[in-house]
């Protein structure tokens, strides 16, 4: 993990990205326990968002830096690494607020708590219910921030039926 | 409830509270080792496990 962490930095620095964060399950394991997962998923904001293809110059960069990249993924030591680039107003605001973390002494930017629970309550699977869950029952993500972050983007009917679902208040 | 159950229970709650104060690095190993575990595990589990028929076979 120290290794994508430079590499993120790398790629930051460079102007390969504007910013990035680690968000998902990865982000999600600051707060709770250990949840399975394939892939280590980075949210990016691209220098030229209006690109037809959008990644090409991670992947260059990974490549140049010694690490495969496959289909949509690229290997990063022992994790496969996916980039999305923010794709509304709601990931742009949590990049924006990203934490700065530390992995193996390397500084990590990594999505907080509120907004990981707001991305998964837009994406709406059961496992992101999950998520949401999980992250409300560690104490890291408060239903106050999460229903005020849901009221700004247009989330408050996904956010009602997470209430309905498996809120208890 | 039975005791040993209820003992049982109770250890177990334990070692999942345990794995909640392992750090974020620690957390992060370990899934990285679980997955790796399973990949190395697949091969050998697909020359055991007989080849899954359609669902249409099986209604038949």
């Amino acid at each position: 993990m120290k290794e994508a962490a430079q590499l993120l930095n790398g790629m930051q620095s460079s102007g390969v990205v504007h910013a990035y964060a680690v968000f998902g399950a990865v982000a999600q394991m600051r707060y709770t326990e250990p949840v399975i997962t394939l892939d280590l998923d980075i949210l990016v904001a691209l220098p030229d968002p209006d690109r037809l293809d959008l990644l090409p110059g991670i992947y260059e960069f990974c490549a140049n830096h010694g690490f495969q990249t496959a289909g949509h993924a690229g290997r990063v030591g022992a994790w496969p690494v996916q980039f999305l680039p923010v794709y509304d107003a709601l990931t742009r605001e949590a990049l924006e607020h990203a934490e700065i973390c530390t992995l193996e002494e390397v500084p990590i930017r990594v999505v907080g708590a509120n907004y990981l629970a707001a991305i998964a309550l837009a994406t709406g699977r059961s496992r992101d219910h999950e998520r949401v869950l999980a992250l409300l029952e560690s104490g890291a993500a408060s239903r106050a921030q999460i229903e005020a972050l849901a009221r700004r983007h247009g989330l408050s009917e996904a956010w009602g039926r997470f209430q309905k679902r498996l809120g208890d208040g | 409830m039975d005791e040993r159950i209820r003992e049982l229970i109770r250890r177990q709650t334990e070692w999942q509270e345990s794995r909640k104060n392992l750090t974020w690095e620690e957390k992060l190993h370990m899934v990285a080792q679980v997955r790796e575990e399973v990949a190395r595990l697949l091969p050998a589990y697909r020359r055991r496990a007989p080849n899954p028929q359609p669902a249409q076979e099986h209604e038949k």
